[in-house]
């Protein structure tokens, strides 16, 4: 029995490594973890998309459950995540708020004017500089941002029903709390 | 801990306000001219910066291009964001620090020494041990081995080296 110990051990040891490998084939390299999650929203001050003479910032969002989610007119998964944000508006646990990135007033506005408009407000971000601080790597993107205003989750791309449902909807509840 | 969060505030505010504010107009001017490649700084040093930032630095839109080969959008604006910082006179480290407080690690090439790499940083050494103290136990073995032939009268010891020739053969060890 012992003399199997050494090729059982070097066996092992090379399936492991293997099972390393294979797990590694399948971790989104892409879309890594946000270091801001845990960390207070960094602060921010814009004039509102819909009424220039009104600013909005992150002190704004203090007392609520916010789902942020960045958006822009030019951004065709937008248009897919739409219809979900205009059932979203209807939650009275959260607030959603947009951030309109790297948009113009003109085209942001027609989109909203068309299609609906879910946010309970919208920061406007023609620079992008607001969404380099969010550490947003493409649009669309949504935080969850808790009463304290700690950042708590953070999705890429359009929220799919199977992301709401098993991760964004339950941590909201556990905010709710 | 309380004091350390603070401190953490109070620097994700300043950084944020440092670049939100500190950039004159005429120094975003200069950067976008800058960054597409229409103007050069007017600090040979400061070029230097710049440019050795953008090398290590990755897009994070396109992970397998430098912010400095990148022609994404996003890594425009990361650039121009360095380039503000390089006008503010930061260091290398605080333009750093600075990217990965939005971005993470992954911003860089070069994987720092944090939790979350220490596996990938410690491994080679602890494998390195690992291999010394089979290597030890093995030696020790065999020394341990040859003693005890050693110890045994003459006639015993042809008689185990036989056998152990045999069991050799057998078992093609």
């Amino acid at each position: 029995m012992k003399r199997y110990l050494l090729p059982i051990s070097i066996f092992a040891a090379f399936l492991s490594l293997f099972a390393l490998l294979f797990v590694g084939l399948n971790i989104d390299t892409k879309h890594v973890r946000s270091p801001l999650i845990g960390k207070p929203a960094p602060a921010f001050s814009a004039p509102r998309l819909l009424d220039d003479t009104r600013k909005i910032s992150n002190r704004d969002f203090a007392g609520h459950i916010v789902v942020l989610n960045i958006w822009a007119s030019w951004c065709t998964t937008c248009y897919l995540e739409h219809p979900f944000l205009m059932k979203l508006a209807q939650n009275k646990q959260i607030r959603l708020y947009g951030l309109n990135y790297k948009d113009t007033r003109f085209a942001a506005k027609k989109m909203l004017k068309d299609k609906g408009n879910p946010y309970y407000a919208v920061a406007f971000d023609p620079s992008g500089d607001i969404g380099i601080a969010y550490g947003i790597t493409a649009v669309p993107e949504t935080f969850i941002i808790d009463k304290q205003g700690i950042i708590r989750f953070k999705h890429f791309g359009a929220i799919t029903l199977k992301v709401w449902n098993e991760k964004m909807l339950p941590l909201i509840q556990k905010l709710n709390r | 801990m309380v004091r350390a969060k603070l401190l953490f505030v109070l620097l994700i505010l300043t950084s944020t306000l440092l670049h939100a504010k500190q950039a004159t107009p005429e120094q975003k001017k200069l950067c976008s001219a800058i960054v597409n490649a229409a103007h050069k700084f007017p600090d040979a040093g400061q070029e230097k910066q710049f440019r050795s930032i953008l090398k290590i630095t990755r897009c994070v839109k396109c992970p397998n291009q430098s912010l400095e080969s990148s022609q994404a959008g996003l890594a425009n604006d990361l650039r121009v964001r360095i380039c503000l910082s390089v006008l503010g006179n930061l260091t290398n480290q605080q333009i750093i620090d600075d990217l990965v407080q939005h971005y993470g690690d992954y911003i860089l090439y070069d994987p720092r020494f944090t939790p979350s790499n220490y596996l990938l940083w410690l491994a080679p050494v602890v494998l390195l041990l690992f291999g010394l103290v089979i290597l030890f136990i093995n030696i020790k073995a065999k020394a341990q081995a040859k003693e005890a032939i050693d110890r045994i009268d003459p006639d015993q010891a042809r008689k185990l080296e036989k056998l152990l020739a045999k069991n050799d053969e057998e078992h093609g060890t």
